[in-house]
């Protein structure tokens, strides 16, 4: 679409936007295709170079059973950044949704879903997901819908926030005068408006999904071993840390540029989405 | 003019200036070459994108854009300011050259108070500046208070921003740009966000400080009758470029440049009625700014331009003279003298039209009444619309005139279902138990701001078509197709329009954009709430032409809420006057020549401002204040400013509605027979009908 490709065009022009957007590129690939790329079997055991630091046979080590780091990385991409995506984007349409119903309706409805958010808010997302899985069960699902549910009043306010200032505008006005439905007004008329400060905030939060998805299989609460996910990866390595830091190494390096990738996007995509950047 | 140069307070020479963007160079100044001597002001006229803004932050230095290429030099008195560092220019700034802006209310800080910003102004200015002096400038900014005209200068003195109106503010902003007696004053269209009365008052005291204390100024304004009230001379500004530059009377009496001849050919005037003249609604393109230098700035718009004529050299604006004029054909007297357009014949108007829409007491109050604050008997309630009594014929036009906050925009929003009321409404005689889906489609509202009434993110057809799909539901999509084609050649827009977005379209073609929406619905009654005020003057008697003509092909009953009077001859068959939330007057077009007025209208016209040779315009200004909003008055609302104020009884009993023939109504004690005696607001001064 028109806007689309403007969006793109002006993405590009700043220095942090257009890095974002290789880095996100490159990971969308390794996402698509990394798993079937890998130059090893990530399950294959090699006893024989167990601890192995990065040689041309192994670009990036093998870990305690021999198995090479850079195929189980490569491999575990899907499952990790896939997730996360997933869980940001349930956050996001959730959020969303309220924010904008609540901040269109107003009056007492409004006061009520904003002190419920406010409430939800004050517990930590990791803890609130940890509530939420203690009460699931343990599962990568279920991980993805606490993440998700644990985002969801953050994104709230912010396309509450945008909606407050969106619904005053004349446009909606004239909506109103013309007879349109609530659904029409908060769907064609406000969400297009309200879109661009929410994409920019879901972009940063795909590094946040990352890394708690990392922690909360580190604490063992999400993916079950022998899954190559990276925070599961790292869980595991802990114990052999002291004899090769590689393990750790480099599945934590990855988390840390999926989170670098998505913030840079989601810098450059809040310069581009601002009418007054644009013209 | 080279004998004058060193009287010269400012002295622009061949000044030019470019900045850089996106799109390429852009041409912002063109071979400025100005003039202000000593206690002159210059006005500098031009409409929106002509860059007169940029002119000012020039003469500043302050540039707002990246520098292309600058060339020329800008001299106040012996100074060549082009050539002086950031460091050396900030002593200068608010010393000899002193800045009004726009919008008082953003000039000033609103942590501090009015006192503090005055004496900071001349502070920053005095090097010997010691502890015993500390009382001196204190009392120098009080006088300054005093001299710009506020009342009880030494309460003002511990104001702050919020606790004064916005006509104060911009005297408090005058009061510092005449703190360190400069040389030269800058004003960016100092009264442009101000309603007629206050900003009427304002010219009339900078008018006379300017005689007291002599320093010159350079007045910046998109409305020549703001300036042909304040200036000595006045240049014209178009593209950047300056294309005629003269005194005052000269410009308006006898213009020489297309352009200026076709600027006030678009505005009207008090006299229009009498020589039933019509406005030019021809309008302007916007001068090009980037790529090839035109030979002629006003080359694609002007219907005298011959290329082998006009395209010979760099048409620039004369070095000397009197009457200054950067046009070829003007200057050797080929130009085509642009026809003088006369109203059609009237046609009768068959009076016995039966009513679009009328109200009955119809009254509106904002403010919850919490119960906290009922409880703590702090209910505060503003009174927007306070009984409003009025009708609207079939095919007729009744004008809505009044200043801010005098509630007539919220009597549209009322009317148009926006915000409930009390009262009754009635559409063709039936009384509307509530707003719903069959009076919406046959009652609709314009705003003001097209920029904010349509959606940035819909395409121009989405918009058209919303209305179809709500009222016309026996459309199939290829009919709505075809319909919303027929719809921007009513308003017309080329059909292509139908793919674009609003940010494509200039002000005036959104504009059209909403009236079609507006269109779309087939409706009886259009609100135009200010639709003509954001925009230049030769877009606005395009906008006035284009909904007359709909008016009289659809017989649409039109509400035209202004508060620009001058354009109400153009367009309106009856006028109600609003002030603080009631109508004082209502009266048909033709009474709006000859008094009896209510004595707030009688102000108001006299306020408005308007270039007319043929007019003189009787003074009446306004003083006092206005009360607070969440009192209900007494007596008679306009009693805390009105000139004829009669005594006590204005203070207690409401004022009685008095008819004055069949279709004049004043609310006021005053007898008409006392109102009908005072002298006119405008006289002919000599009728003839040139120009």
């Amino acid at each position: 679409m028109n806007s689309t490709r403007r969006t793109l065009t002006a993405l590009t022009k700043t220095p942090q936007g257009a890095i974002g957007l290789l880095l996100c590129f490159l990971l969308l690939a390794l996402t698509l295709a990394g798993p079937e790329l890998a130059p090893k079997d990530p399950e294959e055991f090699h006893f024989t170079a167990r601890f192995a630091a990065p040689s041309t046979e192994f670009l990036l080590g093998t870990d305690w059973y021999g198995r090479d780091l850079l195929s189980r990385v490569m491999a575990g991409s899907r499952s990790t950044i896939l997730l996360a995506l997933l869980a940001t984007v349930i956050g996001t349409v959730a959020g969303a949704l309220i924010g904008i119903f609540s901040g269109y309706i107003g009056g007492r409805v409004d006061d009520l879903i904003m002190r419920v958010t406010d409430a939800v808010m004050a517990i930590p997302s990791l803890l609130f997901a940890l509530l939420i899985l203690s009460v699931l069960g343990s599962s990568s699902f279920n991980a993805v819908i606490a993440i998700g549910i644990a985002f969801t009043p953050g994104m709230a306010r912010i396309a509450r926030s945008v909606t407050l200032q969106v619904r005053g505008s004349d446009y909606v006005s004239a909506a109103q005068a013309r007879g349109e439905g609530t659904s029409w007004i908060m769907f064609a008329e406000i969400l297009p408006n309200v879109i661009a400060p929410v994409i920019v905030e879901a972009t940063i939060r795909v590094a946040f999904a990352v890394m708690t998805l990392a922690t909360l299989s580190f604490l063992g609460l999400g993916a079950q071993p022998p899954s190559p996910e990276w925070g599961l990866m790292i869980a595991e390595g802990r114990a052999h840390m002291f004899r090769s830091p590689w393990p750790i190494l480099v599945p934590g390096i990855a988390i840390a540029l999926v989170a670098i990738a998505f913030n840079l996007l989601g810098d450059g995509l809040r310069d581009a989405l601002n009418p007054q950047a644009s013209s | 003019m080279s004998n004058t140069t060193q009287n010269a307070a400012l002295r622009i020479d061949d000044y030019s200036l470019a900045y850089k963007s996106s799109a390429g160079v852009v041409r912002i100044l063109d071979n400025i070459r100005l003039e202000i001597p000593r206690g002159q002001v210059l006005g500098l006229v031009g409409e929106s994108g002509s860059a007169k803004s940029s002119m000012a932050n020039a003469i500043m230095r302050d540039l707002t854009g990246v520098v292309a290429h600058e060339s020329g030099r800008i001299f106040l008195a012996d100074t060549d300011l082009t050539a002086l560092t950031e460091k050396s220019m900030e002593p200068i700034r608010g010393k000899r050259v002193a800045m009004v802006l726009q919008n008082a209310s953003t000039a000033l800080n609103p942590t501090l108070s009015m006192g503090d910003h005055v004496i900071e102004t001349i502070h920053q200015h005095q090097s010997d500046a010691t502890l015993d002096s500390k009382n001196n400038i204190a009392a120098e900014a009080q006088a300054l208070l005093s001299m710009v005209g506020l009342p009880d200068p030494k309460a003002m003195m511990n104001r702050y921003a919020h606790e004064i109106s916005g006509g104060e503010k911009q005297r408090v902003v005058l009061a510092m740009a005449f703190a360190c007696e400069p040389e030269l004053i800058l004003f960016d269209e100092p009264t442009s966000a101000l309603d007629a009365t206050t900003a009427a008052t304002l010219l009339d005291l900078f008018g006379e400080l300017q005689q007291r204390t002599g320093v010159a100024a350079l007045f910046i304004s998109h409305d020549l009758g703001v300036v042909s009230r304040i200036a000595d001379r006045v240049a014209v500004i178009y593209g950047g470029r300056i294309v005629e530059e003269a005194t005052t009377e000269a410009l308006f009496a006898a213009p020489r440049h297309p352009y200026t001849r076709s600027l006030l050919a678009s505005l009207p005037r008090p006299s229009d009625t009498r020589t039933g003249r019509t406005l030019d609604t021809s309008g302007n393109k916007p001068a090009l700014r980037i790529g090839v230098v035109p030979q002629c700035i006003y080359a694609e718009s002007c219907v005298s331009h011959e290329a082998r004529v006009c395209n010979v050299s760099h048409v620039l604006i004369d070095e000397h003279g009197e009457h200054r004029v950067a046009c070829v054909k003007a200057k050797n007297g080929s130009l085509i003298a642009s026809p003088i357009n006369r109203l059609d014949s009237v046609e009768a108007v068959d009076t016995t039209f039966p009513v679009a829409l009328s109200m009955a007491s119809l009254s509106v109050s904002y403010g919850e009444r919490g119960w906290l604050a009922s409880l703590l008997g702090k209910a505060s309630q503003v009174h927007a619309v306070i009984n409003a009594n009025l009708t609207l014929d079939k095919g007729e036009t009744l004008a809505l005139v009044g200043e801010s906050g005098c509630g007539k925009s919220t009597l549209a929003k009322a009317i148009a279902g926006l915000v409930p009321f009390k009262g009754d409404l009635f559409l063709s005689g039936n009384v509307i138990e509530s707003i719903d889906h069959d009076y919406r489609s046959r009652v609709q509202i314009i705003f003001q701001n097209p920029d904010s009434s349509l959606n940035p993110r819909h395409s121009i057809k989405t918009i058209l078509s919303r209305p179809l799909v709500l009222y016309r539901k026996n459309l199939n999509e290829v009919q709505r197709t075809q319909e919303v084609v027929a719809l921007l050649e009513r308003v017309q827009l080329p059909i292509h329009y139908a793919e674009r977005y609003p940010h494509q379209l200039s002000g005036g073609e959104k504009q059209r954009v909403a009236i079609a929406r507006a269109l779309a619905a087939e409706p009886e009654v259009i609100i135009c709430d200010e639709v003509t005020s954001g925009l230049d003057a030769s877009v606005q008697a395009s906008i006035t032409a284009l909904l007359k003509q709909i008016q009289r092909h659809s017989g649409t009953a039109l509400i035209f809420i202004t508060h620009d009077l001058a354009i109400l001859r153009h367009l309106a068959d009856r006028i109600a006057v609003m002030y603080l939330g009631e109508v004082v007057e209502v009266m048909s077009i033709d009474d709006l020549d000859e008094p009896p007025y209510h004595p707030y209208t009688e102000a108001l016209l006299s306020s408005s401002p308007s270039v007319d040779p043929h007019t003189n315009t009787r003074r009446i200004r306004l003083k006092g204040t206005l009360p607070k909003r969440t009192q209900r008055v007494t007596g008679c609302v306009f009693e805390s400013r009105c000139p004829h104020h009669l005594g006590d009884q204005c203070n207690t009993t409401p004022p009685p509605r008095v008819h004055h023939g069949d279709t004049h109504e004043i609310l006021c004690h005053i007898d008409v027979a006392t109102l009908a005696a005072h002298a006119p607001v405008w006289q002919a001064s000599k009728l003839d009908t040139s120009i």
